[in-house]
């Protein structure tokens, strides 16, 4: 065990203070809006570092209103009908694909300018994948899923390359780590073929990243896993904690939403050059804070299914938008304890 | 040439102004009795809009999923958690089943029910198709906690269904299957209400072996697009029906598209009347693409 193991990470997105979101939509791509993104990406940076997280992403995605619209907007050829349902009264903006997909302006640039010229800090850049922007669009304009998926993976090819740059004049020699974004991977197991094809495509030919993949809510995160020989990131950040319960125990029995790591393992051990895990070990899905008791109990349950705690990264399960700043500080903070506590003991 | 009749059903998308009141009504800013209104007034736009050569259900602005509430309605049965339905990105609340279930609230009624926009069950004036979740369809999208066997599933909820129709006197009823049918649940439409004013919408390979001693002709059977489907259709129902309108894409069908395609699956088929419909409800779709596709079944088929 050393201090490198268990590095805790964000995942993606937090919560926006009002001053930002209250107007997102109306002022978005202005002056104004601009200086709202950077001074919410400055105050998010320090709760995380308050909070103990040792790569800060890119401080809670305050530049973008949601994962889907951040790209969609920035594409060619993907009209808005208007909104769809998702649930309930709730509805997110599904675009139509009527012609070729094409990035006509850069997704997260500024997002990462600002983030270059403010801080030394490890981040990590969270991307929406190919996979899941063919899925949640209707498709008016290409034969089938996978042509459209891949048409999206060359956009977001052309995306990466061009940070990629970016990062190179701040950060030369330095690897920029880049999290391809899947919620939406295991929805059609059928169709893995889909989206280890478009992943791939998404970060074909661009060295010196550290592709990992961000998958969350999946019905069963074996159909994920089969894909680990083909699918050519490091490391995959996963959710887990949604799935498990809220009482104190170790061990697979005690701790069903990680007994499935045992499958991720399995596979693991058979690759030559071995992918690491970011364990989701707080639920963002609801207010209860676990304690740090209760999450060592899960890091370490998580440990001993692994094997290797190098191999670890601890992580929310996801993005914690939904959740007010103060109880995502609060998820964070505790999460670091428990690591903090581990680190000391073993 | 066979004459083709447009048919709307299911959940239909709400309009900004509607999305916008409900929420406020979630937030308690407005009182239920004018989110009913609301949703009355709404309804007769989409009747207004359909105009009177379609047939159609309810729009049920006020189910936010198929199952939700007629679980609500219903002893036996709870909410379970959001559920993702189906491969979309769209999510209901898995019904549990715990113990034989029983209407046990008066489905007509003016009613706050917990996480659901206020019931009646329907909102209709005139002649409408009351739109209920197929029971096999309603059996396999939810966890049966209490093990209740199938049949007799089949049977309380038949009852269920039964008494609802009793209260509203819709023309006809629309089941949603969205599992391929077979013969116990076919038997069970045939007991629930007149076959000659049911509509089964199937889904996928179509069976002869569900239709096995059933002794009176459907309403209409509707169907995936193949010749074989509408054959069987055909066969077990006055008017069958297919399903020709993409429910799950923005893609506009053309008037000429339909024809020809109806003409092409149809040819040697004994039918002078077909079923033109919906894929799937329209609710995955937004609102002004919905609209465009009932203007093209209620007016663009002839």
């Amino acid at each position: 065990m050393t201090a490198r193991d268990l590095i805790l990470q964000e995942i993606g997105s937090f919560r926006k203070p009002e001053y930002l979101s209250k107007n997102f939509h109306q002022i978005e791509g202005s002056r104004e809006f601009m200086e709202l993104a950077e001074r919410a990406t400055t105050e998010t940076l320090e709760v995380f570092r308050k909070a103990g997280l040792e790569n800060l992403g890119v401080g809670g995605e305050m530049f973008r209103w949601e994962m889907y619209e951040a790209l969609a907007e920035n594409i060619e050829n993907l009209e808005f009908y208007g909104m769809v349902r998702s649930f309930d009264n709730r509805y997110y903006r599904k675009g139509s694909v009527t012609g070729p997909v094409v990035r006509k302006r850069p997704f997260h640039k500024h997002e990462l300018q600002y983030l270059l010229d403010t801080t030394h800090d490890t981040l990590k850049l969270p991307i929406t994948g190919p996979y899941t922007m063919m899925d949640w669009s209707f498709n008016e304009y290409y034969k089938d899923r996978m042509e459209l998926a891949n048409a999206y993976a060359d956009a977001i090819n052309t995306e990466i390359r061009e940070l990629k740059s970016l990062w190179d004049k701040y950060r030369p020699g330095e690897k920029f780590e880049v999290q391809i974004d899947e919620p939406a991977a295991t929805t059609h197991p059928a169709e893995m073929d889909i989206v280890v094809e478009s992943v791939n495509r998404a970060i074909s030919g661009i060295s010196g990243i550290e592709p990992s993949i961000h998958v969350c809510y999946s019905i069963d995160y074996a159909y994920l896993y089969s894909t680990m020989p083909e699918l050519k990131v490091e490391g995959l950040n996963l959710e887990f904690s949604n799935r498990d319960v809220l009482t104190l125990g170790r061990g697979s029995e005690k701790r069903p939403g990680f007994a499935d790591l045992r499958k991720f393992r399995e596979i693991n051990d058979t690759l030559s050059k071995k992918k690491f895990i970011g364990v989701g070990v707080t639920d963002v899905h609801i207010d209860t804070i676990e304690s740090p008791e209760l999450i060592r109990d899960r890091i370490l349950t998580a440990m001993d299914l692994v094997g290797d705690p190098s191999l670890m990264r601890i992580n929310p399960d996801c993005g914690l938008r939904t959740r007010s700043r103060e109880v995502g500080y609060q998820k964070l903070r505790n999460m670091s304890d428990a690591v903090h506590e581990i680190r000391k003991e073993l | 040439m066979v004459k083709i009749e447009g048919l709307i059903h299911g959940i239909y998308p709400k309009s900004e102004k509607l999305r916008i009141r409900i929420g406020r009504w979630e937030r308690g800013l407005i009182r239920p009795e004018e989110l009913d209104a609301i949703i009355k007034e709404e309804t007769e736009d989409f009747e207004k809009l359909a105009g009177n050569n379609l047939l159609h259900t309810d729009p049920l602005f006020n189910w936010y999923d198929i199952f939700r509430p007629i679980t609500l309605i219903s002893e036996g049965m709870t909410l379970g958690p959001l559920t993702r339905f189906e491969e979309t990105n769209t999510f209901y609340r898995i019904p549990l089943i715990h113990s034989l279930p029983r209407l046990n609230v008066h489905p007509e009624k003016f009613l706050e029910l917990d996480e659901n926009p206020p019931l009646p069950l329907y909102h209709v004036s005139g002649r409408w198709i009351a739109f209920l979740p197929g029971l096999q369809t309603f059996y396999a999208y939810s966890r049966n906690i209490g093990s209740l066997p199938r049949e007799t599933f089949f049977q309380e909820m038949g009852k269920i269904y039964s008494e609802i129709l009793s209260k509203f006197s819709a023309s006809s009823v629309f089941f949603m299957e969205r599992v391929p049918v077979d013969r116990s649940v076919v038997k069970a439409y045939s007991e629930i209400s007149d076959p000659e004013k049911t509509i089964i919408f199937t889904t996928g390979k179509l069976s002869e072996s569900a239709f096995t001693g059933s002794k009176s002709k459907f309403q209409s059977i509707i169907v995936d697009p193949e010749r074989d489907n509408l054959k069987l259709a055909a066969a077990h129902s006055l008017v069958p029906g297919l399903k020709l309108i993409d429910g799950r894409n923005t893609k506009m069908e053309t008037g000429s598209s339909v024809k020809e395609k109806v003409s092409e699956l149809s040819s040697g088929i004994s039918a002078e009347r077909v079923i033109v419909t919906n894929s799937d409800y329209l609710d995955f779709l937004p609102r002004s693409v919905a609209d465009k596709k009932v203007a093209l079944l209620s007016g663009g088929l002839d």
